[in-house]
């Protein structure tokens, strides 16, 4: 794979990689610094990523190893700057309204960012990332059973947090 | 409203397919939401801002072609160092390598028929040899001495015999004369 290749079919996926690397590590910056490192991973293993059948669950998976690497050096992750992304917060609400919604997306990012790690890569490749089983198992080398156990405790420890706020 | 409640209960036991789980997606994000389910919405927005989350870097691609091209450009100068290094360090190895052969071919010696190339033992049978040599020829010069001596003393022997005789002769001379007489 040549840099006019790589260009084409790896740096698109930036934006994914900058999410799974802000969700593990928490951190803009650390996830901005990782997303570099990964990206000259990325570039030295060109000739694997050829030839894999499921290019964005291997980058993806490189991606997790680094940031789980990173998470290893710190011993404790901490809570961060939180991201300040409304777009999708309804226009047609109040500006009271939109205020109180954006609060609450708020906390549910804190609550995202103070699961366990393994927890809450899986509810980010679930339900931010939107993929499938098979490929989390790809990405997390995890059963099939355990992501679900994962994804179902993270979901309902962020019910038991929100709602019992 | 019933079936987006079961749909949630799933969501929250794990048990959902991607399809039940956009369902529940475009659910939230629209404005008609039951008031008993308006609790989630949050949880569900919250889902949305993160998957439209950017990497701030906007000039990323440009930077990280950049360094790749420069990274590479360099790659290759210090592979091509590094190989022209290697390839001199091989010539300079065999050349040391063929001298010390041909030193060791033309230096060495033949004792009882061995072939001895150790420089060390080769100097150490030497002068073990040279030792015995040494032995035999000091040996030989006493020897030849000794005969020295031997025929010295039997050239003296040779005189005084000679000088005898003469006087022996002498006498036999004068005892004819005097018979004669």
């Amino acid at each position: 794979m040549d840099l006019q290749q790589f260009e084409i079919k790896i740096l698109p996926l930036k934006h994914k990689i900058y999410r799974l690397a802000k969700a593990m590590l928490t951190d803009t910056s650390e996830a901005e610094d990782a997303v570099q490192d990964i990206y000259l991973k990325l570039w030295s293993s060109r000739k694997e990523l050829e030839k894999a059948d499921n290019v964005t669950a291997l980058i993806l998976q490189i991606a997790r190893n680094h940031c789980i690497d990173k998470l290893r050096v710190r011993n404790r992750v901490q809570f961060n700057s939180l991201i300040d992304n409304d777009e999708n917060l309804s226009a047609d609400l109040s500006p009271y309204e939109q205020a109180e919604q954006k609060d609450l997306v708020k906390n549910v990012k804190q609550l995202i960012d103070a699961l366990p790690e393994q927890q809450r890569v899986v509810i980010h490749l679930r339900d931010v990332e939107g993929l499938e089983m098979d490929e989390i198992t790809a990405i997390t080398g995890m059963t099939e059973n355990a992501i679900k156990v994962y994804l179902s405790r993270a979901r309902q420890s962020i019910r038991k947090s929100f709602l019992g706020r | 409203m019933n079936n987006i409640k079961e749909l949630l209960q799933k969501y929250f036991d794990g048990a959902t397919s991607l399809e039940e789980e956009n369902i529940l997606q475009q659910y939230f994000v629209q404005t008609e939401i039951a008031e008993e389910l308006k609790q989630y919405k949050p949880l569900f927005g919250c889902f949305a801002a993160l998957e439209a989350e950017t990497l701030p870097n906007t000039a990323f691609d440009e930077e990280f072609s950049k360094k790749v091209s420069v990274h590479r450009k360099h790659h290759g100068l210090v592979y091509h160092i590094s190989l022209w290094s290697s390839a001199a360090a091989a010539c300079v190895v065999l050349a040391m390598g063929s001298i010390y052969y041909i030193e060791r071919q033309n230096n060495y010696m033949i004792v009882n028929g061995k072939r001895i190339n150790d420089p060390e033992k080769a100097l150490m049978i030497a002068a073990d040899k040279l030792h015995l040599v040494t032995g035999k020829f000091n040996n030989s010069v006493s020897h030849v001495q000794q005969i020295r001596r031997v025929g010295k003393q039997l050239s003296v022997m040779e005189i005084f015999n000679k000088h005898d005789h003469s006087t022996d002769s002498l006498n036999t001379k004068n005892a004819i004369k005097t018979n004669e007489n």
